[in-house]
């Protein structure tokens, strides 16, 4: 009897969790974002990169996470297309990050009037973790060597200048994974380069003791990041219009732990659940 | 007596590390000539010799006795280590390095040139996983374990991927198939971009999106308030569930964006929960867990470490 109701209970919850998010691809909800300061500093961080100075969109993700990640990284390329910040796409957490984002830039960059190899460029993915990054600060074209299509990396207009993390003047790591450290050892606590971080909503907790030391400039946490960096764009892109899904799916959830509670001390008071332990 | 063991072996150590580190500083220097970029034949041939010398050493390394095995294993974890040690830890700049024509420190231009040969060892370990997982999955097929047919499904998933994987990298633009049908050319390029983009994509971002599933079963089966600190942690993920989303952003709209009242606004109090309580636990279970890694750094480092990592027969 009790196996019954679990089996129901379940499949019960997964229908209303799929009417919840799914319900919004019908009905269109416009959803405005309270822009918070971690994601305005990141923003205006990018703002501030010179000219001859690149920016690293490190798109360590892959595509388990592109709900959150792929619409972080679509918001800040979109962002250094339309500023004409130069950047260049690398990875070295998931091999098929660099090929994710190559594919967001080459569908942006056409709205932007922007040329692959003049003002943005793919390193593509590279082995090593912690040791490969250490030796990529000192020497970015000698460690990358090539780009996606296997040609030198010094052969683009945009890697001009660009010889080590201090030609580097953003490095945004967007990451479901604990990434963010080997970033912060051995690029910001050697070169000083300004890091931004974009990570799941699952990992912001762990952004927060590296922004308030000041280590990284700004923070997106997971789709809500996105949706606030599009809003900081005046632009209503696919995070903008997820978030009423979001929203729906966090109050079902909420619902779901109220009810579960109601079911339990109703049960602990007929003395068919355990009582409550001793503790504060 | 045990005091003077110590100091012997930490003695040892110190030489043996320092006789490496200088042996890897000259190596590099002397090999540099030697090792420049090639193309064309030369780097045909350089690889060839490559790949002969190094299964040649293997095969040398492999007829060894197990403990001489083990020994090369340790001086190599060793003198790996005390290289990013010395090179981290010591002044970048220093008048120690007085024979350095800026008295920069000597192993910081070397820190390319191992970070290369790491990248390469690193990439090795792609063919040890691929081995790995057709050792499980082929001795599944051979012995007909339940639920064998998933390893069927790994080995034509995984030779596709690695087939037009690299036809798509090296001649994207060969045509498979010129006119069948209603199928009009097909590329190589073509259909690794089909069974990325159409499948691997699709099927990794369904088994994330699955695990919201369990979450809200979970949160409804599990989510009990059975103690005060679980009172907490109730209120503190409601504030931050709300506090992500406009709906919750709503709730507290009327309040104002500046001034006391502004702390009440559900955002304000999320990003509170995350940025001040929750970074005080985190930063807290950050420091311990590095101090651990810490300390198990510096065991495997100083082959102290005990268990199947040094113990197993190599």
């Amino acid at each position: 009897m009790e196996r019954d109701s679990q089996f129901w209970s379940r499949r019960i919850i997964w229908l209303l969790l799929a009417i919840a998010t799914g319900i919004f691809i019908v009905v269109k909800v416009k959803a405005v974002m309270y822009v918070s300061r971690p994601a305005l500093s990141l923003y205006e961080a990018v703002e501030r990169v010179p000219a001859d100075k690149i920016i690293v969109v490190s798109c360590n993700w892959e595509p388990g996470t592109r709900g959150e990640n792929g619409l972080q990284t679509e918001a800040l390329i979109r962002h250094c297309l339309r500023n004409g910040k130069h950047f260049a796409i690398f990875g070295w957490a998931y091999p098929a990050g660099p090929q994710l984002g190559q594919q967001i830039a080459e569908r942006l960059q056409g709205r932007y009037h922007r040329r692959y190899g003049e003002d943005w460029v793919n390193w593509g993915y590279k082995t090593g973790q912690d040791n490969m990054v250490r030796a990529w600060a000192q020497n970015i074209p000698g460690t990358v060597k090539e780009d996606i299509f296997h040609k030198p990396i010094t052969s683009y207009p945009v890697m001009r200048g660009i010889r080590s993390a201090r030609d580097v003047g953003l490095i945004l790591e967007i990451t479901p994974s604990d990434t963010l450290g080997t970033y912060v050892r051995f690029v910001y606590g050697i070169y000083g380069t300004p890091i931004g971080y974009a990570c799941t909503g699952v990992m912001a907790p762990e952004g927060f003791p590296y922004l308030d030391a000041g280590q990284i400039v700004g923070l997106l946490k997971g789709l809500a990041g996105a949706a606030e960096y599009e809003q900081l764009l005046h632009y209503r892109g696919e995070a903008l219009k997820r978030m009423p899904a979001q929203s729906s799916a966090h109050l079902l959830i909420i619902a779901l732990i109220v009810v579960g509670n109601v079911i339990y001390f109703r049960a602990r008071q007929r003395g068919e659940a355990p009582g409550r332990r001793l503790s504060t | 007596m045990q005091a003077r063991k110590w100091a012997i072996v930490a003695t040892i150590y110190a030489v043996s590390g320092l006789l490496g580190a200088v042996a890897l500083w000259g190596l590099t220097h002397l090999l540099s000539p030697v090792f420049r970029p090639a193309t064309g034949v030369a780097f045909g041939l350089a690889i060839a010799a490559s790949v002969v010398l190094w299964i040649g050493l293997v095969a040398v390394i492999h007829r060894l006795p197990a403990a001489v095995k083990k020994r090369i294993v340790v001086t190599a974890t060793f003198v790996a280590g005390l290289f990013y040690v010395l090179e981290y830890y010591l002044p970048a700049k220093s008048a120690v390095f007085f024979w350095r024509a800026h008295h920069t420190n000597p192993f910081s231009p070397m820190i390319f040139t191992v970070g290369d040969a790491v990248s390469v060892i690193s990439g090795f370990t792609f063919f040890l996983a691929a081995f790995s997982l057709s050792l499980v999955h082929g001795k599944s097929i051979a012995a007909r374990r339940p639920g064998y047919y998933n390893s069927i499904a790994f080995f034509i998933a995984f030779i596709m991927m690695a087939v037009f994987g690299l036809w798509e990298t090296y001649s994207p633009d060969t045509t498979l198939i010129h006119h069948i049908g209603w199928i009009r050319r097909v590329t190589a390029h073509q259909v690794y971009d089909h069974l990325f983009n159409s499948m691997y994509v699709p099927l990794t971002a369904t088994l994330f999106s699955v695990l919201s599933f369990y979450m809200a079963t979970a949160a409804f089966r599990a989510f009990r308030i059975r103690s005060a600190e679980a009172a907490f942690m109730m209120v503190a993920a409601f504030v931050c569930m709300l506090g992500q989303v406009p709906l919750g952003m709503w709730l507290t709209h009327s309040l104002p964006l500046h001034g006391p009242l502004s702390h009440l606004r559900m955002e304000a109090m999320a990003n509170w929960t995350l940025g001040v309580i929750s970074m005080a636990g985190l930063r807290a279970v950050t420091f311990g867990v590095l101090v651990g890694a810490l300390a198990i750094s510096l065991r495997i480092w100083l082959n102290l470490e005990r268990g199947a990592f040094f113990e197993q027969e190599l």
